[in-house]
């Protein structure tokens, strides 16, 4: 028997990226949400990082199958945001500390949708769809306070 | 090594005029990445429609990150190991649910994704034993493979950015897997496809 060369890999390799092309490329629709993302290109928006996700986070410790709500904890440098998803996604509520009154922004590719938080900072979304989501607060009419956008994630 | 310098230099020349909202910037580096974003989510096992949704995710955060990118250069490495950390964020969310409505919907949107595939060539019975091996290929060497298959080719340093293993080692790897692939009894049956 021959002993392979580095051609013979080469060879075989070619050959699954020519099936890959063909059973699975980058669906058409796929690409076009990519482009599409570049209207959500921010300037100078703070960021607050997704800090804590009890999905990634509870199975360092073994907790895992509860099917109950997730907890999102986003971190800018002046402000925290608490968020919990509902088992089944859809619904978000949350809380921004330290507590003040103002409109979030529910952004999804979809869309946005704006919600108020209390005295508490307490505030509820309506169902959002299925996907990628993000919040967005602050900026034009508050006190030294430039808009803040979270990380993009998937509920 | 040059040739990869040479790649990382044109990124950071597309990441900058990005930045800068030139004309078509944004879907230059669609075009230079979309495919491997998707090797990266397809190569750790996830179905089309959480790759899809794992694709819109790292796009949405390149567009909030991308004026904070510190080395532009290596926005692949970047986008790559967001996805695969968003990947496995999707592989958790995915153990801890049990089956809802909500999942339905996921399978019908993946099944919407077929009639654009051209299953015709899995009629060859060589192509169809080679993409069997490959699917069935442990997942460090899938993912491997998926990766260095995607077009345009990745640079070795963001296919060692993906795997978090040293650039050095990829070659040897990357043989030690097409090897596995070349002895899987299917594959070994039409030897004349993979040494022709």
């Amino acid at each position: 028997m021959k002993s392979p060369t580095a051609d013979g890999y080469d060879d075989l390799l070619g050959h699954l990226k020519f099936l890959a092309s063909h059973l699975d490329p980058v669906p058409a629709r796929v690409k076009e949400a990519a482009r599409a993302c570049v209207i959500w290109q921010t300037i100078d928006d703070e960021l607050a990082e997704l800090v804590y996700d009890s999905v990634v986070d509870d199975q360092l410790v073994g907790i895992r199958g509860s099917g109950g709500s997730r907890q999102l904890t986003f971190r800018a440098p002046e402000c925290t945001v608490e968020v919990e998803v509902a088992p089944l996604g859809g619904r978000m509520q949350g809380q921004i500390v330290p507590p003040r009154q103002l409109d979030i922004e529910v952004r999804h590719p979809g869309g946005t949708t704006t919600v108020h938080t209390d005295a508490h900072g307490h505030f509820s979304t309506p169902d959002v769809p299925a996907g990628p989501v993000s919040l967005r607060w602050g900026g034009a009419g508050l006190m030294g306070e430039g808009p803040i956008v979270t990380d993009w994630v998937v509920i | 090594m040059a040739t990869s310098r040479e790649a990382g230099d044109d990124v950071g020349m597309l990441v900058s005029n990005a930045v800068a909202r030139l004309p078509g910037a944004w879907d230059a580096l669609v075009d230079r990445f979309a495919e491997l974003i998707w090797a990266v989510a397809r190569g750790q096992g996830l179905s089309p429609a959480d790759s899809a949704d794992v694709s819109q995710t790292t796009w949405l955060r390149l567009a909030e990150h991308l004026d904070r990118i510190r080395e532009p250069e290596r926005l692949g490495g970047w986008l790559a190991v967001t996805a695969r950390n968003e990947s496995l964020r999707t592989l958790k969310r995915a153990q801890r649910q049990v089956p809802t409505p909500w999942d339905t919907t996921t399978v019908r949107a993946a099944g919407s994704d077929e009639p654009e595939l051209d299953q015709s060539i899995l009629a060859d019975e060589r192509n169809a034993a080679l993409w069997r091996a490959f699917d069935t290929l442990s997942g460090p060497c899938k993912l491997l493979l998926r990766c260095l298959i995607a077009e345009p080719s990745p640079s070795y340093a963001e296919v060692s950015e993906v795997l978090d293993i040293p650039v050095g080692t990829i070659g040897p790897r990357r043989n030690r897997c097409l090897e596995n692939l070349r002895r899987d009894p299917g594959v070994c049956g039409h030897r004349e496809v993979v040494t022709s």
